[in-house]
């Protein structure tokens, strides 16, 4: 299981978001990417024969961590975002292999 | 509907767009400089986020130049940064210059430069086997960039498996951040590995290198970590994590050894390192010619002794003209903010001869070294046709196996190019447009029908050289 490395590094603040509806705790500037493997549950979405797939490339060429996301500036929008390219964000409800994630 | 008009567009915020730009910066020229990460760096710098406080980031020697040359460009007062910008496309126009699009989190945008320098480096080449895409497999790139950036540990247990040296010092860094690793295997025998140890030339220019690979190499040991040679994945698990890696013997030409008993470990990450693919999707897709190079990363952008494309007005620095690394990155993107100077007719062809001369010479000692070690990382000749077994997945995006594609190449006879394997299975058509498959698709036709790659082509290479939402092209459209 992932972990947070603690040596020699001060982390910014708390912020607080959504992962499949459980309320998590993440600090701001890390990825989904990153709680998404932290959560112990690597998987982020469902592969055309419905398999999970998790983060892969970890630079945005794979489309492999692909997750639904709610901004919640915009609740009635949901958008398909790449967990590794997108930052943690207060109140983000955040869904991973859900059976629409492609 | 106006565009902003920039002198120069940088893509790419890695060593060589960043040294590109501190050329270009010294002139009074209009420079923007575009990375889909949200900071500069590339992959090789991938930051920490603003937010952290990391002591000692990327310690030793070998990042000494390079993390300069960031901290000088990035804190630059004269740069416009265009960060977590995705380029979709690169648009030749008849007048003057080139235009950018790009998607961030406003939507789909687009400017305009007179020039262009692309920077887009490279990724991972991943391996086609059973169990590929069990979430667990991983780059060893990817989880090296999840410890720089994020500062996280992917998993608690690892193997490593590919033919890149890459894999010692991530294996390396791993133990020290408190992981542990089962095994780093090398699918090639260790004598060509050695090989580079008879080249005096090559040690004494990077020597630097060598002393980092063999500090790693002790580290590894010293943690009781055995390091194998003629050893190749052969499957994982299946299912929602991986736990379960296989290696198996192979001889020197790659071919499985089925006499030796394979090899199990009880591990949740694998990274893989068989070597890289440079990123010339948005080059190719702007009209630059390209050439095949089998262990320099696929489909390389040509270019002059300026680095300009074929594409007047293009130029093209780093990974994209070769593997070669950092350093040379730094040297390319050196010279071609230099040529862009000049064919921006900012600075006299006398001073910009004058003032590459060291950075030529330096490049060519890197390049030197770059072939060295693409000819000691390249696969074992045999090695894919033993991976890639019919059930294993081609093309991940579309779920294709090797087998159907095999099936195709044989009810199709005439069929040779990748684009028409394309056309008749869907390989390289998903969301990672073909990045991923394409090496080992290209390497498959070959093999089935004996012919070189440069026959086989490229996948065709269109705007949007990312997947961009439909929301934002009818946004843009509205604006």
């Amino acid at each position: 299981m992932a972990k947070r490395i603690t040596n020699q590094i001060t982390r910014s603040a708390l912020i607080t978001l959504t992962l499949n509806n459980q309320q998590i705790s993440a600090f701001e500037g890390e990825t989904l990417a990153t709680v998404i493997l932290l959560s112990g549950e690597p998987a982020c979405k469902l592969d055309k024969a419905g398999n999970p797939r998790g983060p892969f490339c970890n630079m945005g060429a794979c489309y492999d961590c692909l997750v639904t996301v709610i901004d919640p500036a915009s609740p009635d929008k949901r958008l398909k975002s790449r967990a590794c390219m997108t930052m943690v964000k207060a109140g983000l409800r955040v869904f991973t292999t859900q059976e629409d994630s492609i | 509907m106006t565009d902003t008009i920039y002198d120069v567009a940088i893509i790419g915020a890695g060593p060589a767009g960043l040294a590109a730009a501190e050329q270009i910066l010294k002139y009074d020229a209009q420079v923007i400089i575009l990375d889909e990460q949200s900071r500069p760096g590339g992959q090789i710098m991938r930051q920490p986020p603003k937010e952290f406080k990391v002591k000692d980031w990327l310690r030793g020697s070998i990042y000494t130049d390079t993390k300069n040359l960031l901290h000088r460009v990035e804190d630059h007062p004269k740069v416009n940064w265009r960060m977590s910008a995705c380029v979709s496309g690169i648009i030749p126009l008849e007048e003057n210059g080139h235009q950018v699009w790009f998607q961030d989190a406003t939507g789909l945008n687009s400017l305009r430069a007179k020039k262009i320098i692309l920077c887009s480096g490279c990724y991972e080449r991943p391996l086609a086997f059973p169990g590929a895409t069990t979430p667990g497999v991983m780059g060893t790139g990817a989880i090296q960039t999840f410890l720089k950036s994020q500062q996280i540990l992917v998993g608690d247990r690892f193997v490593f498996a590919g033919t890149h040296p890459l894999q010692l010092i991530v294996a390396e860094q791993i133990i020290k951040a408190g992981g542990k690793v089962e095994a780093v295997a090398f699918a090639q025998p260790l004598s060509s590995c050695l090989a580079i140890l008879k080249q005096p030339r090559i040690i004494l220019s990077h020597w630097r290198v060598f002393v980092a690979a063999a500090k790693s190499i002790w580290r590894i040991k010293l943690a009781g970590v055995p390091i194998l040679f003629g050893c190749a994945i052969k499957n994982v698990n299946e299912g929602k994590q991986l736990n379960t890696v296989i290696l198996q013997s192979v001889n020197t030409s790659g071919k499985a050894m089925t006499n030796r008993p394979v090899r199990k470990y009880k591990v949740d990450k694998l990274g893989l390192c068989y070597g890289f693919q440079v990123s010339s999707e948005l080059a190719r897709q702007a009209g630059a010619k390209s050439v095949w190079s089998d262990n320099r990363g696929g489909w390389l952008i040509s270019h002059s002794e300026w680095m300009e494309s074929s594409l007047a007005g293009l130029f093209v620095a780093g990974e994209l003209t070769g593997m070669a690394g950092a350093d040379a990155s730094r040297e390319e993107g050196y010279i071609a903010g230099i040529g862009c100077l000049l064919s921006l007719r900012l600075m006299s062809h006398d001073v910009a001869e004058q003032t590459t001369r060291q950075a030529r010479r330096k490049l060519k000692k890197h390049n030197n070294f770059a072939q060295a070690l693409a000819q000691l990382s390249k696969l074992p000749v045999h090695l894919l046709e033993t991976v890639m077994t019919g059930n294993s997945l081609l093309c991940r995006c579309e779920n294709i196996t090797c087998g159907t594609v095999k099936k195709a190449l044989e009810n199709n006879p005439h069929s040779l190019s990748a684009n028409s394997i394309k056309l008749l299975t869907r390989t390289g058509m998903g969301l990672c447009q073909g990045r991923l498959c394409y090496a080992n698709t290209a390497s498959l036709i070959a093999i089935t029908r004996n012919r070189r790659i440069e026959d086989i082509g490229p996948y065709h290479a269109q705007w949007p050289a990312k997947p961009i939402l439909i929301s934002s092209i009818l946004k843009k459209r509205q604006q």
